[in-house]
């Protein structure tokens, strides 16, 4: 495989929403040397490969996750942001929703509706939420993190670091209850 | 483009031919005429076709269709208005060449049939309607007493000749599917022409309900609006039984 | 030759209709209207010029105009509402101008039919319909139709005159004059005022026509300029950021309308539909960002979701057609509804509680149950204000103690509090039908309720829960929404301002320091705007922004774009640093119409639009003292249930002097006089309304 159709591949898989990691890429070359009579790729030429695709055009981006694993991504399909939300997804559902929300009360600033962690690309159950939740709340290297309840019923959470309790009910209740009454 | 033929002998010969139960193919015909597909879209003898004389026959077929997805039509009209705003510079819904919005409100037929129809006041559904750039016979073409609709590339679209067109809507009563209009402003018939290959109607749906694909011959699928009034030379009736 | 064979857009043609006299007249719509341009600019100038201010509401010389801008029926996008004025059957305590706002097919039809606006006039001596077709009107019996709902009349109506026409019509709401009345359209489309229709004795219009809008610059200019209007769009109410992650956005923002994601699908197409990542690059996807059911009722939404629907030529398609079999069965009802917004949920907003909880399936059948009744019968919500009102008046006893043994105990109120929908057979059609006191009441719309009841107005203005601001109507996007600029906009109308130019920019979903980037070059500071809930003090950037709000509106309401969606004062586009364009309208005015107009000679127009409905209103009162008679702000506003104080976070309520501050600085920005908030002589001479000035100078109503 050429540089450049590796990054012709990369485009295709971030137009999908797929991030890829180094084995998804040794995979799909794999894949292609089985049907390719052309030139093969070596496992030890793949590397190689990335760095030149990475270098040679502009959109195909790298990014690290915690434990300094490599993830492959075109700009012109994936943004960063979205790129980084499945970094996160990889990490762990407790980590992810941490992070969600904790980089929710900063910059925008407001609580997440817990709802949002059972869309796409979160894609997870209720009962996993649940979990995640009862692991977070009152725990040390999350004592940031808040729970709070809207007045129908919809659980909110939000970091303490940059929400105080009374802003976040504030915000909480107009997303979930402000925005349907003022249509 | 047609390209007129002495057909003095030729004519003689294929007519001798032609007989009850003896249909000829295009191959046949094309083979005697010796000449080449690339070279003749549509031919006819003894001059233009009309009512009382000899057809015209498109043997090029259209490269291309639009087809709409009933189920995903929200009924905006931005079709229609791309259509006329676009080619004609003025929005005119009621002479765009795909048309929607005589389906909009009850469906294709429910308003005079009962109520639970198709359209906003039913189901929702919204048929669009479109020109099926029909193969040999092409009925608007053989409608045509100036033989004013041809055949044009560069997809072969069956497209109305506005030199040659005398506004006289007899094509307009030919189409089963009441595709064709007439422009009072312009007093010409029009009729969809696939804006040579990228249909703005197309472009514009902002649903992905109008879809431009190869083409396929649907005139034996599509439920005819109307029973059209045929214009057909007598002649046809010689090779249609 | 008509003055308009120069212009595009204009088709050319008034037409005015006297009931009283059968009298049918047209009027060239460029040598008489084009500095008002169209829509409410019409119906402003025809009530100044025509109607006197002592007119009542249902007298037959109130005259009622359905109106229409240059772009109504072009490609332009969102060009499809048409603007219907009127004196106010709800407008309390006296019926001052107002505006409802119709979309559907209405308005391109009309003009397809060879006119831009129609002017009704007079009173018909028994029912009537108007048929408008090819450039010729006639006035035709209705007694035929007379009595029956909305949805017969139309399909009465449209059997003779083809499937292709659009009606307008009442329902017995508006036949009984009750001043809660609507206008209906292509079925989900209304707009206020179907009492003067009723009292006109004119049961429907409607229009047909096979004619053309000339489009006056060249078609590939025009082509461009439309694409490039489309890559602006966002998704309804111009939220530019989706509302879960999504892998072309840089944000998303659980709280705005752009919902489409994968796996969210039109569950009751067949077979479904996925709505998808909607790539704002991708033009062909637009209908399917958005989807009203989904948003106001919830994820099961979607499973009830047919398609999107809505006005002509708009790609949002914001009302939203669902399929429910069971309320067939259950209600003999049809199993399809459409609306958006207050309308879909008219039927469930009367009830505390469900019980299946709130957003189950029986609170979508009371959905379904809602708009089958009100949207045949004609009956208005007011924006959610009868609901509203129902649930005070029914749990604090006032209907108890205000309505007679006998008519409140005909109500099976068990049935309410249970959350059962077949409660509303029983109330909708009193309303329309004005049978029993109850019912009646609650047509009259809430001012003139209250004062039938005795109840004092300020009860109503302390309560933050009833969003009522004054006049008889609610509040439409205000402090919650927008601060300072919100409560000034609110002040200024006859009804509930019906203005989203503001919220269309702080409902957008962007982060709010990009919110603060753009509102800098919008409207002179990043100080412009605040994060709901952490409002700072006034400043003359957010009465700019007010400012801008407002003439925006009327500008759309006279151009013909639809204020629901503009103005494009930001876009999805990371590209572009998430800016919209301001020069939009300039854009598409210039090419319809051939007539150039820059951004600020345009908002000029909408200016003088703006101000004779100011001076319209100062007329009806009999003052000039508008700041305290008519800008006024209920006290809920200056509330906080937790005793929170103004201007710290997590509290909307504003501070009292600070909004005083607020409405003088407005006035300062808008040129008019501080003490009375009254447009100035010099203002009304700046913007061509002169005469306007000598007439009110005459009656001592001058600042």
């Amino acid at each position: 495989m050429e540089a450049v159709e590796l990054a012709k591949f990369i485009r295709e898989s971030s137009r999908e929403g797929r991030l890829l990691a180094l084995a998804d890429i040794e995979a799909e070359i794999a894949a292609r040397r089985i049907y390719a009579s052309d030139r093969a790729t070596e496992p030890v030429q793949i590397p190689a490969l990335l760095e030149e695709a990475v270098l040679s055009h502009n959109d195909i981006k790298v990014v690290l996750n915690d434990s300094g694993d490599a993830f492959y991504f075109s700009e012109q399909f994936m943004t960063g942001a979205y790129a980084r939300v499945l970094l996160l997804k990889g990490q762990g559902p407790l980590k992810m929703m941490v992070e969600v929300i904790r980089e929710h009360s900063r910059l925008y600033p407001r609580p997440v509706p817990l709802a949002l962690f059972q869309c796409a690309p979160f894609n997870l159950s209720n009962d996993e939420i649940v979990l995640c939740l009862k692991e977070m709340i009152g725990k040390l290297p999350y004592r940031d993190i808040e729970r709070l309840t809207t007045s129908i019923g919809n659980v909110f959470a939000y970091s303490t670091d940059h929400l105080d309790p009374c802003y976040a009910a504030m915000l909480a209740e107009w997303v979930d209850v402000g925005l349907v009454e003022n249509p | 483009m047609k390209s007129p033929i002495d057909t003095g002998g030729i004519a003689g010969q294929i007519l001798s031919i032609i007989a009850p139960g003896r249909p000829l193919s295009r191959r046949k015909v094309l083979k005697l005429c010796g000449a080449t597909a690339a070279g003749m879209a549509s031919w006819s003898f003894f001059g233009p076709g009309a009512a009382g004389s000899v057809p015209i026959i498109i043997t090029e077929q259209s490269h291309g269709l639009v087809i709409g997805d009933p189920t995903r039509c929200v009924a905006c009209r931005r079709c229609e208005l791309a259509c006329t705003d676009f080619n004609d510079g003025k929005s005119s819904p009621a002479t765009s060449r795909i048309k929607v919005r005589r389906n909009i409100n009850f469906g294709p037929t429910g308003l005079y049939t009962g109520q639970q129809t198709q359209g906003d006041w039913g189901t929702g559904l919204i048929v669009q309607d479109f020109c099926k750039q029909c193969p040999h016979p092409v009925p608007c073409a053989d409608a045509c007493p100036n033989a004013a609709i041809e055949v044009k590339p560069p997809v072969n679209a069956r497209v109305i000749d506005p030199e040659k067109c005398t506004g006289c809507k007899i094509c307009l009563k030919a189409c089963p599917w009441e595709m064709i209009s007439f422009d009072p402003e312009t007093t010409k018939a029009t009729k969809c022409f696939l804006c040579n290959g990228r249909p703005k109607c197309v472009e514009a749906c902002p649903a992905e309900a109008l879809t431009y694909v190869s083409w396929v011959d649907l005139t034996g699928k599509v439920p005819p609006r109307i029973t059209p009034t045929l214009n057909k030379p007598y002649a046809c009736g010689d090779c249609h039984k | 030759m008509f003055m308009t064979a120069r212009y595009g857009g204009w088709v050319g043609r008034v037409l005015r209709v006297d009931l009283s006299t059968g009298r049918i007249t047209t009027e060239d719509t460029v040598e008489k209207y084009k500095d008002y341009i169209g829509g409410t600019g019409i119906g402003y100038k025809v009530l100044w010029d025509e109607v006197p201010a002592d007119t009542k509401v249902f007298d037959p010389e109130n005259k009622i105009i359905f109106a229409t801008g240059p772009l109504a029926g072009t490609s332009a996008p969102c060009n499809g509402r048409t603007a219907v004025t009127t004196l106010w059957p709800t407008c309390w305590p006296r019926h001052l101008v107002g505006t409802g706002h119709m979309g559907g097919h209405f308005a391109a039809e009309m003009k397809y039919a060879g006119f831009d606006a129609i002017i009704i006039e007079g009173r018909a001596d028994h029912p009537v319909w108007l048929r408008v077709a090819d450039g010729k009107a006639v006035i035709m019996d209705a007694r035929g139709v007379w009595g029956q709902g909305i949805r017969r009349t139309t399909y009465e109506i449209s059997r003779q005159m083809g499937p292709e026409a659009v009606v307008a019509a009442i329902g017995q709401s508006g036949e009984n004059l009750v001043p809660m009345s609507v206008i209906m359209n292509s079925v989900s489309h209304s707009a206020g005022g179907g009492a003067v229709m009723g009292s006109k004795n004119l049961k429907a219009i409607g229009v047909l026509g096979a004619g053309s809008i000339h489009i006056a610059g060249d078609k590939e200019e025009w082509e461009k300029a439309v694409k490039y209007h489309l890559s602006l769009f966002g998704a309804n109410n111009q939220a530019v950021v989706p509302n879960s992650p999504q892998p072309w956005a840089e944000h998303y923002n659980p709280a705005t309308r752009w919902v489409a994601s994968e796996g969210r699908q039109w569950g009751s197409a067949n077979p479904p539909i996925d709505t998808g990542p909607c790539d704002p690059h991708n033009l062909n996807r637009i209908a399917y960002r958005s989807n009203s059911a989904a948003f106001f009722l919830g994820e099961q939404g979607w499973r009830h979701t047919v398609r999107g629907n809505g006005c002509t030529g708009c790609p949002i398609r914001c009302h939203t057609i669902i399929k429910v079999p069971a309320v067939a069965a259950k209600y003999g009802i049809p199993e399809t509804g459409q609306n958006k917004c207050s309308g879909l949920v008219f039927g469930k907003s009367f009830f505390r509680s469900f019980p299946d909880g709130l957003m189950g399936q029986t609170s979508i059948e009371a959905c379904m149950v809602g708009m089958h009744l009100a949207d045949d019968l004609g009956v208005w919500n007011n924006y959610g204000q009868l609901q509203r009102d129902f649930q005070k008046c029914y749990y604090e006893g006032i209907f108890e103690s205000k309505v007679g043994e006998k008519d409140f105990r005909s109500y099976s109120w068990d049935k309410f509090e249970k959350g059962d929908p077949a409660f509303l057979f029983e109330l909708l059609p009193r309303i329309a039908a004005k049978e029993g006191d109850l019912a009646t009441a609650l047509g009259l719309g809430t001012g003139y309720m209250l004062e039938a009841w005795g109840i004092a107005e300020t009860d109503w203005k302390s309560d933050h829960n009833l969003h009522y601001w004054k006049l008889g109507h609610p509040k439409h996007h205000s402090n919650e929404d927008a601060g300072q600029t919100g409560v000034i906009i609110n002040t200024q109308y006859n009804r509930d301002a019906q203005c989203h130019s503001h919220t269309n920019f702080t409902r957008n979903g962007l982060p709010i320091e990009v919110q603060k980037k753009l509102a800098a070059d919008l409207w002179g500071s990043p100080d412009a705007v605040d994060t709901p809930g952490a409002f700072t003090p006034m400043n003359v950037y957010k009465a700019r922004m007010a400012k801008w709000s407002l003439l925006r509106k009327e500008l759309h309401d006279s151009i013909s774009l639809c204020n629901w969606m503009g103005p494009w004062s930001s876009s999805p586009l990371r590209e572009r640093g998430y800016r919209g364009d301001d020069t939009i309208e300039s854009l598409l005015y210039s090419l319809v119409t051939g007539d150039k107009k820059s951004r600020q000679e345009l908002d000029e127009a909408a200016e003088r639009i703006f101000v004779l409905h100011r001076a319209l209103t100062i007329r009806g009162m009999g003052t000039k003292q508008m700041r305290t008679k008519h800008d006024t702000i209920p006290d809920w506003v200056y509330g906080d249930d937790k005793d929170r104080v103004p201007f710290t976070k997590g509290t909307i309520q504003m501070d009292k002097i600070d909004i005083q501050n607020a409405m003088l600085m407005f006035y300062e920005e808008a040129g008019w006089d501080k003490e009375t908030g009254s447009p100035t002589r010099e203002t009304y001479r700046r913007l061509g309304l002169a005469d306007v000035a000598g007439e009110l100078g005459k009656k001592g109503l001058l600042a």
